[in-house]
């Protein structure tokens, strides 16, 4: 499990709504501040896929060629465990450094 | 065609279907520098088939079933290469089993991930069809230098340089019979039948059980007389194991994932 971990990051920037690649790539620099690399999160969003994570959404724009994709209920369910664990795992260390968690 | 836009060419066909169009504006916009990461990309697809995007289950059961096909072949091209060029299983402690036991694993691996031909005739006509065409050449190649090995003009080869020339050609041949076998069965579509899931993961285990029980085997004994080959065997037959262990996890993670990673 790590924040940076592109998977995570992926479903975190898909939370929102339904995006395409590109589109991914934008939330995760607003997010963290620099992009995925394009092998890393065509990768991700592949086994994301693969697990039924994420699944292609209807795009608004049928003569698009990028084709979005969203989050399953699984994936939403996935994320947020991730997630809850990863602020639990957060708050323990902030406290043992003597930091108020915000 | 870019620069950019070859490399992309270079993902398995069903990843760029799903995903060339968003990949290439993608590359437009990093430039040069993704390429390392995407040239990393694409070798982590080529080693994980069973993750491409897929219509159902047993497709990713297919292909995972070409994966350990391909890891089975390349196991016994690999040992008997590095055999060929001196590396002795025997003279490692334990040897005298280990080259028996390694060739059981490998020929029940074999066994438990081949996928069975489909009992139509249409199918099979044109299953048989399309080994023939792939299979021909590299058989005919194999065929003829065992001719030649065994005639006069083999034994004058076989006394001069260009002996060399034409064990290059056979192990060449090899290969490539062996790249055209796993084509065929990839291309097969439905006149094969992918192993159940079980059976896929027992045959996969067995493999790459046979990998680092003769790569192990193979590294023991560099010290005794043909270091290149029991290294470059042994590295190479311990490499193998990997893409046979990384399927079993994608198997696993697409089968029933409950966790991101």
């Amino acid at each position: 499990m790590q924040a940076n971990d592109a998977q995570t990051l992926v479903l975190c920037a898909l939370a929102d709504g339904p995006l395409h690649g590109y589109a991914v790539n934008a939330a995760i620099e607003r997010l963290v501040g620099e992009r995925l690399g394009p092998g890393s999160l065509y990768g991700a969003l592949t086994r994301l896929q693969a697990k039924q994570l994420i699944e292609p959404a209807e795009s608004t724009d049928p003569q698009a060629r990028q084709r979005p994709v969203r989050l399953t209920p699984k994936g939403r369910q996935v994320l947020e465990e991730e997630l809850r664990s990863m602020a639990k795992v957060a708050a323990a260390g902030l406290r043992s450094l003597g930091v108020n968690p915000a | 065609m870019s620069g950019a836009n070859g490399l992309v060419r270079l993902y398995p066909a069903a990843f760029r279907e799903r995903w060339g169009a968003d990949l290439a504006d993608e590359m437009r916009a990093a430039g040069w520098k993704a390429w390392p990461g995407l040239l990393a990309g694409i070798a982590d697809m080529w080693l994980h088939p069973t993750v491409w995007p897929a219509d159902s289950r047993t497709q990713r059961r297919e292909r995972a079933a070409v994966l350990a096909l391909a890891v089975a072949l390349a196991t016994g091209y690999v040992g008997n290469l590095a055999t060929e060029q001196g590396a002795r299983f025997t003279t490692a402690p334990g040897g005298q089993w280990t080259g028996p036991a390694t060739t059981a694993l490998l020929l029940l691996g074999l066994a438990l991930v081949a996928p069975r031909p489909r009992l139509d005739g249409a199918a099979l006509r044109a299953l048989f069809g399309t080994a023939v065409r792939r299979l021909a050449a590299p058989v005919a190649a194999g065929a003829g230098l065992v001719a030649l090995a065994h005639s006069a003009a083999g034994a004058a080869i076989g006394a001069s340089d260009w002996r060399y020339a034409a064990l290059a050609c056979w192990w060449a041949a090899l290969a490539v019979a062996a790249v055209q076998a796993c084509r065929t069965v990839a291309d097969a579509g439905r006149a094969m039948v992918a192993p159940r899931p079980g059976r896929l993961r027992a045959g996969l285990a067995s493999l790459a059980a046979a990998g680092v029980l003769a790569g192990g085997t193979l590294l023991a004994t560099w010290p005794d007389g043909h270091p290149a080959a029991a290294l470059a065997g042994g590295a190479g037959l311990v490499l193998l194991t990997w893409p046979a262990s990384a399927a079993l996890k994608d198997l696993k993670e697409t089968q029933n994932s409950r966790s991101i990673s």
